[in-house]
Parts: structure tokens; C-alpha cells; sequence
């Protein structure tokens, strides 16, 4: 009955892109998040050298100026890849361009391009020339090739045309692609432990690159995730993959224990093991104030925000206290300026975001399509929850960005085309 | 054991290729069993995607909780910190303190700009990250070497270890506490630093070194009118003086420098200039109050009996007859304005007088009892005292233990710097002995009880009760009418006069002179309201000796207000030392006019009691003939009064005094003169002379520069005098037969108050 539905919309309408049916609540939510994301990394730059009031005029610009078109320029770019991902007919696609579409179905090109985009920069963060400091925090190394911020090599960058993306973004992206269709493949193979493990040597050899190379420690976290969800939500043996879970979970809190174990006691100063010092800080805020400053300073905004806030354009906390109040600290900014309400009202557009996404995945009957909107509900829930969990300390602190809120162009242009794929995959499901 | 291996020989057998399947298979090679195709666990992962919305949601709630927890129950105490955060980047801009000018405009206390020296090291920092280079670290670190001195590794280090300090003040002194540097020492570090930093500079330019002004308090003519003026504490606090008393008008504001959020959300810096203290304009002439220094100096430098060097105190005050402006007051002993903390026990008493001083405090706190108890101090003992037993009548000895000894030292230091900071003319209060007698004389004129021709035989004692009262001649003055008594100083007269006047009229009229404050503008005015009769006290013998100035006690301050208004009409001025108060400009902010307080006698009174007091000074008998100056007449009234202590009159110790105006037929000057223990020989007779004769020495400079002329002709000897001093004055008449004046007067000795023994 369904199957005769399908068929019958799908020899109806073989054109190569189609909006109907498509969820327009997403779209909304994702364009009302977007607002957000204009306004407060606005409000988190603007102050510093006084706001131009003539945006317009190309000579004035300021570097809060730069940021604010750069990010609009990376919202457009992104709704339109959205549009472009969710109206894509992929059956008449199939039809049109048979080749395209089986080298896409085989999830070999996927894993190749991650894996290169991280060995490009281990080989040429040791090949390349340092070329010089782009800006107080980045500097320009790799001959030219790579950004380098805080010890940690987040960026390629195309020296003509002095643009910069993140690959793990472009990682993350991909590699729910790649491991949805390796899921569709091979999900049998993952009844037995045997098979998950080999699906996690495969998860795990882009997670090492991402460290590794990139020195990104919280992209690794949130990349092993999402695929851990992903083999965890497609196991069909539930005693299997519940215990190779909590077997991690309790390697976890040894290897949490015994790093408390080590440190506790010791000087600030004499730690060197930078993730310790920030386990640490985050249990004995009093005994680690420099590295419990960055938290302290976030908790200081959304306590002083109150219910309402401060207004838009008013956080004390954003003028030298607040350190990437435009990026991984923007939840705080939020809820200075417009309190614990507004706090709510970010929270609460996630959560429906996830609702469409979760729908969306319930009523999907293709194994590959329901494993990409559950990578991307990972990917949303994951950096939602521990961006916000840092900022209030229920987290070590670590740097993620808030998704589609936090300034940076790679986050959200590839947020924005996860989120394409997701409509394209609800507009083929039937509504119950 | 050969179980085992071969078990995991043939689990790894197994395991390889089916892991090897696995992977071809997932990568989309070969056939492998696909989901779906043989159990469809749609269901299953259905509900797992249930579970996972779950715990999302869950999630969800516990940070919605953790917010709601840290804005109801932390709200307050992260804003309050938010606030202080701010206002500790907030930077002080100092004011100047006023300054203080005297009458022609010489400067008394200013101040000079300084510079706290400011290591910023999240500028170097910043920079040299920058920059990609450490060495402008060691840059600013060999600046701070090479010009000021500091130790290079020490700065390096600094920096290093805080890369986020923009503020710390480096300038230190040995105690490690923050000191601004004259700009001497930091302006070749200004200029090296400026240079460093023009195009084709050959060293590198040096970042992070700030200065930040400061301003430190200067007094020009270091102990010059120390009393007076007072000094500035290490906290920029006026101490003593007019320091103190005009400290609101002196302090100025502080400027502030301060961020906020403009409507733009800009941060916008804001400053608060600094405001800087009003100026103080004096009725002093720091000639007149040099003038008057170096005469108490000499006459104290001229009193070295016995190993000790002056008195205990000598004060003068010079005021403007018709005006109660102050022109010159001064307290010895000085103290270098500069450096008030300089103050130590041997500079300033002799051995004897720290023995005296030392054996009075022991006294008070009752380890010794005795009439002749000094402290004994001998190198390498025990110091002890040595009493007069009067059973034995031989000396016990009293020693003393350590922590006597402490106490003692602590009482005499504290006492010592308390006595020489304060203004001896206003804060020190005595018995004024015979200088009273013009007021008790006044009061007689003025009520009626006492007419001029009233008189008194004196035969050199009069007993009051139980008391005996003695005349300053021992033998009997002879008296006369009213006026001989006061020129003789005869203190059995005035016991008779004290008695006609009668109590009531008596306490009437000396609540205008004793008891009060006279209101200078000056901290640490005593009005010894406590220290003087009131009805209940004031009985015959008290009476009596009050009559003449024993028995109770005053100011300098008192007298000389209280004498002024005697001898200009009766007008009670207010005394002043400031003229007016101008701001930083100039501008006068308040004008300080003579104040009328009271008409304490009428004219007819006054002017006979001028007459009496330049018979004191003409008269051949009169008391103060030596404090006549060359070329002109002067009026006055000597005193010559016992120390009150523990255990009654202090034997061998007195207050001599000389209370003055000048010219004589038209006052414009009056000079109080009070040396307190003069240390010659016999203190009882003749020492009143020195007063005298400071009073002279002071008038013989002082009326010359205030150009009043000259009324009396020279003799040929006084106008050598004058032309060896140096000074010139215009109408200099000189009268060749002026009889040399040989005798030898009565000096004024004083008149013994005999105790009843009790």
C-alpha cells in the first residue's frame, strides 16, 4: 500500500529538483536561528573599536563589521546548498547521471576526502613555511596553507584567495554520509561484537586523524559521537552494543579518576597535560582560578542577566571579560543580554528543531536515510548539549561552537547542508 | 593449557575473515547479508531513536535547571562581581594639593610632580607575540636595567610568568611599598623610550613601560614656620597646623578615568578631571616669621648651662593690632617639615632634661615618690633612681626593670614628638603669672571697683589665710598708686586689688579673656576651660593669686587676644593666620575679614592701661626696661610665673614672658614672648630678661621692615648697632646727650607663693 504510493508520486514527478512536501518548519527554525546568530555576534564584536554606523561604506569597515558580512555571506551560502540538497531528486538524479551517482553511493570517496583533509595538514604544518600573524590570536603557518589558533590547526586556508574552512566541519558532514551508507551495507555484520568493533576501527582511524593532526580535541569528541549514536541506534543486537557502551562509559570515568588521581594536589603552573588542567578546573574551580577563569567569566554573565536580561547591546560581560563571546561563549552573551528567557527560547527552538528531525527519522522506512537524519539529530544534540553544559559548567570546558548561533563560516554552511539532506529525506516519507 | 591456545588459535582463525568480510562489505564490495533482508529490526531502532529523543530531552531539562539555579540563587553575587570587575579597570588621575603663600607671595608648601613607574606586561607580551620575537622582552628588561637600575632577569621573569599584567607598579622602595621617582631619575627613560620608537631608530622600540603622575609635598624653607603650617602624612592627609585645618579646602578631588557602554554599545572611556585644592593666602610674612625664628634660636642657642641647650619651649606670636591678623608665630623647638618623622629624643633635649623629663613620667606612674628622684642611665647598669629617704636622709636607690625602662622610653619618645609637632602657642597651656595683672587692672578700671589712685604700701609679703604671699622684692617694693604696682609688678598689691574687685565682677569679666577658644584657624587649640575658677573654686586665696596669674592657666593665644583687645579699645578679634583662600587660578574663593567678637573694656580704660604698660617699659623702676629697641617706645608687661606638677610648685623651674605693642602712641604691632624654663642658672631672678630682650631683638628688625618710623631719637652706640645689623631706615635722628643709662635696675624676681605644708 505504501510502496504503491510511493511509486505513483515518484513516476508522477521525475524532475530533477522538487520542493514539495518539504518541512517548512525547519526551515524556520533554522532561518529564526540564523537571526540570532546576526545579532549577538553583532552585539559580541561591535563594541571593541566602535561600530561603523555605515556598514555600506567598504573603507570604514570594521573587523565587526567583516565578521557580520562574512557571516551573512556564509547564510546565504548555506540556506541556498539547504535548498539545493532538499529539493535534489535523487532517483531522477540516478537517471541522469548514473556514474556521479554510483561513485556517491559508495562511501569509499567519502572517507578518503576526511581522511586527506587531515594529512594535508599534518604533511604541511611540518613541510610549510610560518608565514606570519594574520591577526592577535591566528597565526598564517603551512606556506600559507594553514591557520593556526591556541596550539591547535582548525583551518585550511586558500592563500590566493584568503579563505579559510574547517575540515573537521567538512568531516563531520561527510562522514555521516559515508558511515550511513556503510551502516546500509553492512548492518547485519554489526549483530556480532566482531562487526562493531570493526565499525569503530573505522570510526576511530578520522577521529585520530581529527586529534592528531589537527590538534582539535572537542571536533574528535563530538565526531566520535555522532558515529557511536549511529552504530548504536542501528545494532540489531541491543545486549551487544549495551555492553560494548557501558564498557566504554567505564573506561571513561578510570581514565577520568586517574587523571584527577595524578594531578589533584599538584601547582597550576607545573601541569602541562592541558586537558587535566581543565578536568580539574572544572571539579575545583577554587583551586585552578586561570583555568576556571573562562567559566567563571560565562557564569558571571548568565547570573547577572537575570530572568530578563540586560538588553540587547548591554553585556558587561562581552568588553574584555568574556573570552570568543561571538563563538563557543555566545550561549552566555544570550543570556546576559537577554536572560534566563532567552536562554529558554534558544533551548526550546533545538529541541523542536530535533522534534521535526526525530519525526523525520521515526518515519523513514530506508535504513541509509534514517542512520543520516540520525547522525545529524547526533551532531545537533551533541554540540547543543555541550556548548551549553560548559558555559554552565555541568561540562569541562572545551570549545565547540553552538550550532547555526556561533560565529564561523564552515559550521554553519555545513550545518545547513546536514540539515538539506534532512529535508530532502522527509519530503519522501508519508505522513501516519 | 593446550586447550586454551588452541582455542584462541581457532577464535582468531575465525575472527579475521569474518572482520575482513565485514569491511569489504561495508565499503559496498561483495556480497553480504544487507539489513532488512533477512529480520527487519525497523521496530528496535525505532525505539532506540525514541530513547535517544529522550535522553536529549532529559538533557535539555537538567541545563534548563542548572540555568534557572545559577540566575535565581547566584543572580546577585555574579552581578556584584560583574560590577567590580569593571571598576577595578578604572584608573585614579591625582589632583594637586593647594598650595600655601604668605602675605607677599612667597611660597611656603607646594608640591612636585613625580612618577609611579607602571610594568605592563601584557603589552610587551602581546607585541612580541606579534611580532613573533621574544627580544622586545629583553628590551624593556634592559631599559628598566640600564636607566633605573633594575635587575634584568627579575623583569624577563615578571613578564613571563604574567603575560595578562597591564599594571604593575614597579617603583619600590627597600620595604617593597610603592614609591613615586623624581623626574630626574625617570626623564632619560622617557626620552630613551620616545626615541625608540621614531623611524630609524637603531635599538628596538621599547613597549610596556608606562609612568603614572603622582604628587609629593614640598616645603621650600624646610622648618620655617613648622608649627603653623603642619606636614602631609604618607597618605596625603594634612597633619597639624593649617595642613589640618583647611584639609577639605587643601585636598582637592581626584580625577577618574573610567569605561562605559554608550548607546552604540561602544566602549567609550570617560574621564573625570581632577580638581585640584584651593591655595591658601596668609596673614604671615615669612620675613617677619624668619626674622623671629632666628632671634629664638639664638637666645635659645644662648642658653647652654649645664649641658643643655634652651628651653624646654619658647614661643612668640606677633598680630596685627587692628586687625587680630597673625603676621609671625612660632613654637620652639622646630622640626624639619620636609622629614616630620626626623624627630628623635637627642636632638632636642639634653641629657638633664631627658633625666627630668624620665623621672616625671616614673613619677606619674608611682615607682618612685620623693622630692629629688632622677634617673640614672650608666653604661653598661641597670638604670636606677636615687631617692632621698628622709628617715635615713640618705639615698635609696630604686632600680628599675626592663619593662619600666620600655614604658619609660615609649611615654618620653611619644611625649617628645607630640611636643614638638604641636603649636606650643595655641596647645600648651601654663599659669601666665604677672602678664594677668593688665587684665585684673583692666577689670578694675573698667567695672569702677579700681580707680587710679588707689594704692598699696608694699613691705614684701602678705599673708592670704594660710598662705603667704611674697612681693618679687623681698624686702618690699614700697608700692604706690595703681599704676607704680603694675610697673613694679607687686603681687602683694594685687592680692588687695583682687579683693576690691570682688568675685562676682572678677569671674564676670575673665570669661571674655580665660576658658575660651579665641577660634584661630589653626588644629589643636585648647581653651583650658577646665584649668580655670568658676564659682565654686574661685574662693579668697584663689582670688588673690588669680589676681596677679597664679592658679590657673591659659594659652598664648588667650593672652595675647585678651591683651590686644586691652590696648586697641576693647575690640576682641578674632585671631587669623589665612588672608583668603583662591582656587588653582587665583581666584578667590573666600576672603578672610577681621572679625569683631566682643568689647571686653571701654576706651577710657583702654587708654590708661597703655599709659601703665609704657610705664613698665620707661619707668626707672619698671620691670621690662631692657626690652625697649633702638628708635622706638614700646609698652609692655613681664611675667615671671611657678610651674605647676606633680606635688605642687616645681621648685627652680618658671615661665618668663613679655607681652608687647609697638610704636607706643599708636599701637599697630602686639608680641607675645613666653620661654618656658629658660635654661640659665637662677630661673627666679632675672630671667624674665630674656624675654625681654627677644622681645627687643625681634622689634629691632621687625618695625624697620614694616616701615613704621622711627618716634624716639638714637644714641650714637644703638644707631651703630642698627648700622651693623644692616638696617636702614630713612628719619634716623640722632641725639648726641643721651645720659648713658647705668642703673642697675631691679630686675622683676619672681613673688613666691608660699603652700601651707600638708
Amino acid at each position: 500500500m505504501r510502496e504503491n504510493i510511493k511509486e505513483k508520486k515518484n513516476t508522477a514527478k521525475e524532475k530533477l529538483f522538487s520542493a514539495k512536501e518539504i518541512d517548512i518548519s525547519i526551515i524556520f527554525i533554522a532561518i529564526f536561528l540564523s537571526v540570532f546568530c546576526l545579532v549577538f555576534v553583532y552585539s559580541a564584536l561591535a563594541f571593541e573599536e566602535g561600530a561603523s554606523k555605515t556598514i555600506l561604506n567598504v573603507l570604514t569597515l570594521k573587523s565587526s563589521d567583516r565578521t557580520l558580512i562574512k557571516t551573512v555571506v556564509y547564510i546565504v551560502l548555506g540556506v541556498t546548498g539547504m535548498m539545493i540538497l532538499a529539493t535534489a531528486n535523487y532517483k531522477a538524479l540516478k537517471r541522469v547521471f548514473p556514474f556521479i551517482s554510483k561513485i556517491l553511493s559508495n562511501p569509499i570517496i567519502y572517507y578518503a576526502v576526511s581522511c586527506g583533509l587531515f594529512l594535508f595538514i599534518a604533511v604541511m604544518k611540518n613541510v610549510g613555511a610560518d608565514v606570519g600573524g594574520e591577526s592577535e590570536k591566528t597565526a598564517i603557518v603551512g606556506g600559507g596553507w594553514l591557520l593556526k589558533a591556541n596550539g591547535a590547526y582548525r583551518w585550511i586556508r586558500i592563500p590566493g584567495l584568503n579563505i579559510s574552512f574547517q575540515p573537521s566541519e567538512i568531516a563531520k558532514f561527510l562522514l555521516i554520509i559515508c558511515f550511513a551508507i556503510m551502516i546500509y551495507n553492512a548492518g547485519m555484520s554489526l549483530k556480532h561484537v566482531r562487526g562493531i568493533v570493526v565499525y569503530l576501527i573505522f570510526a576511530a582511524i578520522p577521529t585520530a586523524l581529527i586529534f592528531k593532526c589537527s590538534s582539535d580535541m572537542s571536533s574528535a569528541i563530538v565526531m566520535l559521537g555522532i558515529l557511536f549514536i549511529m552504530m548504536f541506534v542501528a545494532a540489531p543486537d541491543l545486549k551487544k552494543s549495551l555492553a560494548i557502551t557501558g564498557t566504554l562509559f567505564l573506561a571513561g570515568i578510570l581514565a577520568l579518576t586517574l587523571i584527577v588521581a595524578i594531578y589533584h594536589g599538584k601547582e597550576e603552573s607545573e601541569i602541562n597535560f592541558y586537558q587535566a588542567k581543565r578536568i580539574l578546573a572544572w571539579l575545583y574551580p577554587d583551586e585552578y582560578p586561570a583555568s576556571a577563569d573562562q567559566t567563571n567569566q560565562a557564569l558571571y554573565a548568565i547570573g547577572s542577566g537575570g530572568y530578563l536580561g540586560e538588553g540587547i547591546g548591554n553585556s558587561m560581560q562581552k568588553i574584555k571579560k568574556l573570552p570568543e563571546a561571538q563563538n563557543d561563549m555566545i550561549f552566555a552573551l544570550i543570556c546576559e543580554e537577554l536572560g534566563f528567557a532567552g536562554g529558554m527560547i534558544v533551548i526550546i527552538m533545538y529541541l523542536v528543531l530535533i522534534f521535526r528531525m526525530y519525526m523525520i527519522a521515526q518515519n523513514t522506512d530506508n535504513l541509509f536515510e534514517r542512520m543520516v537524519v540520525v547522525g545529524v539529530i547526533a551532531h545537533v544534540g551533541l554540540q547543543v548539549i555541550i556548548n551549553i553544559c560548559v558555559v554552565t559548567r555541568l561540562f569541562p570546558n572545551t570549545g565547540i561552537p553552538l550550532p547555526l548561533i556561533s560565529s564561523g563560516g564552515s559550521s554553519i554552511l555545513f550545518m545547513y547542508l546536514e540539515l538539506g539532506l534532512v529535508l530532502n529525506i522527509g519530503k519522501s516519507i508519508v505522513r501516519k | 593449557m593446550e586447550d586454551l591456545k588452541s582455542y584462541i588459535k581457532q577464535y582468531i582463525r575465525e575472527t579475521l575473515p569474518f572482520m575482513g568480510k565485514s569491511a569489504i562489505g561495508m565499503l559496498g564490495f561483495g556480497k553480504f547479508e544487507k539489513y532488512g533482508d533477512k529480520d527487519n529490526k525497523s521496530n528496535q531502532q525505532v525505539a532506540l531513536i525514541r530513547v535517544l529523543f529522550f535522553l536529549l530531552i532529559i538533557s535539555f531539562l537538567v541545563i534548563a535547571i542548572r540555568l534557572s539555579y545559577i540566575v535565581t540563587f547566584k543572580g546577585e553575587e555574579y552581578k556584584r562581581t560583574v560590577y567590580s570587575q569593571r571598576q577595578t579597570s578604572d584608573i585614579v588621575i591625582p589632583c594637586e594639593r593647594g598650595s600655601i603663600y604668605d602675605a607677599k607671595g612667597t611660597v611656603l608648601a607646594s608640591n612636585i610632580k613625580k612618577y609611579i613607574v607602571i610594568l605592563d606586561a601584557k603589552q610587551v607580551t602581546d607585541y612580541s607575540k606579534q611580532m613573533g620575537n621574544s627580544a622586545y622582552i629583553e628590551s624593556t628588561a634592559e631599559a628598566l636595567h640600564q636607566y633605573l637600575g633594575y635587575d634584568k632577569q627579575q623583569i624577563v621573569d615578571f613578564i613571563y610568568n604574567n603575560p595578562k599584567d597591564a599594571y604593575e607598579r614597579i617603583s619600590k622602595d627597600e620595604n617593597g611599598k610603592v614609591i613615586a621617582l623624581d623626574a630626574e631619575t625617570v626623564k632619560p627613560l622617557m626620552e630613551a623610550i620616545s626615541a625608540s620608537k621614531e623611524k630609524g631608530s637603531t635599538i628596538k622600540p621599547i613597549y610596556g613601560i608606562q609612568f603614572e603622575d603622582s604628587y609629593s609635598r614640598i616645603y621650600p624653607n624646610n622648618t620655617l614656620a613648622c608649627d603653623l603650617l603642619g606636614y602631609v602624612n604618607d597618605g596625603d592627609v594634612g597633619m597639624y597646623g593649617l595642613e589640618q585645618y583647611y584639609e577639605e579646602d587643601l585636598k582637592g578631588v581626584n580625577g577618574r578615568s573610567f569605561g562605559y557602554i554608550n548607546d552604540y554599545t561602544n566602549l567609550e572611556r570617560q574621564i573625570v578631571p581632577a580638581k585640584n585644592g584651593n591655595s591658601l593666602v596668609l596673614n604671615i610674612d615669612a620675613s617677619i616669621q624668619r626674622i623671629v625664628e632666628r632671634k629664638i634660636v639664638e637666645v635659645n642657642e644662648s642658653m647652654d648651662y649645664e649641658d643643655r641647650s634652651g628651653s624646654y619651649n619658647t614661643g612668640v606670636i606677633i598680630m596685627e593690632c587692628d586687625t587680630g591678623n597673625v603676621l609671625a608665630m612660632a613654637g620652639w623647638p622646630f622640626y624639619d617639615l620636609n622629614n616630620p618623622r626626623e624627630v628623635s629624643v637627642d636632638k632636642y633635649y639634653s641629657t638633664k632634661q631627658i633625666n627630668e623629663l624620665m623621672s616625671t613620667f616614673a613619677k606619674k606612674e608611682g615607682w618612685v615618690n620623693g622630692v629629688s628622684s632622677n634617673i640614672f642611665i650608666e653604661e653598661g647598669q641597670t638604670p636606677y633612681f636615687k631617692v632621698l629617704n628622709e628617715e635615713t636622709g640618705k639615698d635609696d636607690v630604686v632600680m628599675l626593670t626592663q619593662e619600666q625602662l620600655d614604658k619609660l622610653d615609649d611615654d618620653l619618645s611619644g611625649y617628645v614628638r607630640d611636643g614638638v609637632w604641636k603649636n606650643f602657642c595655641i596647645s600648651d597651656t601654663y599659669e601666665p603669672g604677672s602678664v594677668a595683672k593688665t587684665i585684673t587692672t583692666a577689670i578694675g578700671l573698667d567695672s569702677g571697683k579700681l580707680v587710679p589712685s588707689d594704692s598699696f604700701a608694699c613691705n614684701g609679703v602678705i599673708e592670704i589665710l594660710d598662705r603667704t604671699i611674697h612681693c618679687s622684692h623681698r624686702w618690699g617694693c614700697g608700692g604706690g598708686d595703681l599704676r607704680m604696682c603694675l610697673v613694679k609688678s607687686c603681687n602683694p598689691a594685687y592680692t588687695q586689688f583682687g579683693k576690691k574687685i570682688g568675685k562676682e565682677t572678677f569671674l564676670e569679666y575673665t570669661k571674655d579673656f580665660y576658658g575660651i577658644k579665641t577660634g584661630i584657624d589653626l588644629t589643636g587649640e585648647v581653651s583650658a576651660e577646665n584649668l580655670v575658677f568658676n564659682e565654686k573654686t574661685l574662693n579668697t586665696t584663689e582670688l588673690a593669686t588669680a589676681s596677679f596669674g597664679q592658679g590657673f592657666n591659659a594659652t598664648m593665644i588667650q593672652m595675647i587676644c585678651g591683651f590686644n583687645s586691652l590696648i586697641n579699645g576693647g575690640q576682641y578679634y578674632e585671631p587669623h593666620v589665612v588672608n583668603k583662600i583662591v582656587d588653582e587660578n587665583g581666584c578667590i574663593v573666600k576672603n578672610i575679614e577681621p572679625k569683631i567678637l566682643k568689647q571686653t573694656v571701654s576706651e577710657s580704660t583702654s587708654d590708661k592701661l597703655k599709659d601703665y604698660c609704657i610705664g613698665v617699659v620707661e619707668e626707672s623702676e619698671g620691670t621690662g626696661k631692657k626690652s625697649r629697641p633702638a628708635g622706638y617706645r614700646i609698652g609692655g608687661k613681664t611675667g615671671t610665673a611657678q610651674i605647676s606638677g606633680v606635688g605642687g610648685y616645681q621648685a627652680g623651674q618658671y615661665v618668663v614672658s613679655f607681652m608687647s605693642f609697638a610704636p607706643a602712641d599708636d599701637p599697630q604691632l602686639v608680641m607675645y614672648v613666653v620661654i618656658d624654663r629658660p635654661n640659665i642658672p637662677d630661673q627666679s631672678s632675672g630671667a624674665v630678661n630674656q624675654a625681654c630682650e627677644l622681645t627687643r631683638d625681634i622689634y629691632t628688625e621687625v618695625l624697620p621692615y614694616l616701615n613704621i618710623p622711627m618716634t624716639e631719637p638714637l644714641s650714637e652706640k644703638e644707631y651703630e648697632e642698627l648700622l651693623e645689623k644692616g638696617i636702614y631706615t630713612s628719619n634716623i635722628v640722632i641725639e648726641e646727650d643721651v645720659p648713658q643709662d647705668n642703673t642697675d635696675i631691679a630686675d622683676e624676681m619672681t613673688g613666691e607663693i608660699i603652700e601651707p605644708a600638708n
